[in-house]
């Protein structure tokens, strides 16, 4: 007897962790950044060097301070410095959803002078960008977002880690350009719901 | 109250899980890591004892300037030594907790090849 599942007519999909989420609101634009890698690269400090060489000849950027993030055209890559013994690596790779092949693309650069972890499937990224994108995020932020003479202020190539309401969150800013004022958000996908509704009620709260 | 990170600069205490009394970095050698055939009941064990008690269970409540550990949980995940008022909550200095144990550690070489 033939197995009744065996020519099914279904397949599966992988479902992103907003189902794609875009939508415009008074100088506001939300929407789920689609078709990244994020991978988790943590250092031992005795190949730190080491890391940032292999780093610096596959992609020619630099690693980046605790804080920052720096840019490499290959793959469109960033690496975001979260803390002094780990970066995250997030790059354009459409594949990631059908070979789950993030890791095995950054470990053929850093030659096993980190650990790897892939995170793509792990966080919700969206990306909020527009002129009063600033004035939604500052309700829910406590990082002075605004532009200020000190050196550690808040800006481009700027990343940390803080917490908006109660809710853990990654917060990079991309340009800081007028309208084109753009910022990425990573939060746990457990959660992803209760991030979008954070940052939708927020700019509710602004519009 | 805003806690000047050395690193990343002004953060509220919100990112911060307090812990306590920055003497904790100071861990006195447990009386185990004895080497091997030394008598474990002389002197010098029940002082290593004695340092480690004090260590556990004795802390100072001052009020005034105190340094405290403070882990960054929802930020860079660092450990900071935070010189803060106890009675008015002002913040002298922040330094990273590492950097003060190997400060520490060096003093400590430095009087131990002095003796």
């Amino acid at each position: 007897m033939s197995n009744p599942h065996s020519n099914s007519s279904f397949t599966l999909e992988a479902q992103t962790p907003l189902n794609g989420f875009n939508q415009s609101f008074d100088g506001i634009q939300v929407s789920e950044l689609l078709g990244h890698s994020l991978v988790s690269m943590a250092m031992p400090e005795d190949k730190k060097s080491a890391l940032a060489e292999n780093i610096k000849a596959a992609y020619k950027t630099d690693l980046p301070e605790v804080g920052k993030f720096t840019i490499s055209a290959i793959d469109n890559m960033r690496i975001l410095g979260l803390q002094q013994e780990q970066c995250f690596v997030l790059f354009e790779n459409e594949a990631v959803y059908k070979n789950g092949n993030a890791v095995s693309h950054i470990q053929e650069k850093t030659k096993d002078a980190a650990y790897l972890s892939d995170q793509s499937d792990s966080w919700a990224m969206l990306k909020i960008s527009g002129e009063n994108a600033i004035s939604a995020l500052e309700r829910v932020c406590p990082i002075n977002l605004q532009p200020t003479s000190d050196p550690s202020s808040f800006d481009t190539f700027s990343v940390t880690r803080t917490s908006m309401e109660y809710l853990g969150v990654i917060i990079m800013q991309l340009s800081k350009q007028g309208a084109e004022n753009e910022y990425l958000l990573f939060s746990p996908r457990s959660s992803a719901d209760s991030f979008l509704h954070m940052i939708l009620t927020s700019i509710e709260n602004v519009s | 109250m805003i806690i000047n990170h050395p690193l990343l600069g002004p953060r509220d205490s919100s990112e911060f899980v307090y812990l306590g009394d920055a003497c904790l970095i100071n861990r006195p050698a447990w009386v185990g890591e004895r080497t091997e055939g030394e008598d474990v009941n002389d002197a010098k064990t029940a002082e290593a004892l004695q340092q480690y008690h004090d260590y556990v269970h004795l802390r100072q409540n001052n009020a005034g300037e105190h340094k405290e550990l403070w882990y960054h949980e929802q930020g860079d995940r660092s450990w900071l030594v935070v010189t803060r008022n106890t009675i008015t909550h002002e913040i002298y200095n922040v330094e990273l907790a590492k950097d003060v144990a190997l400060a520490n550690k060096t003093a400590r070489a430095t009087q131990g090849g002095k003796k």
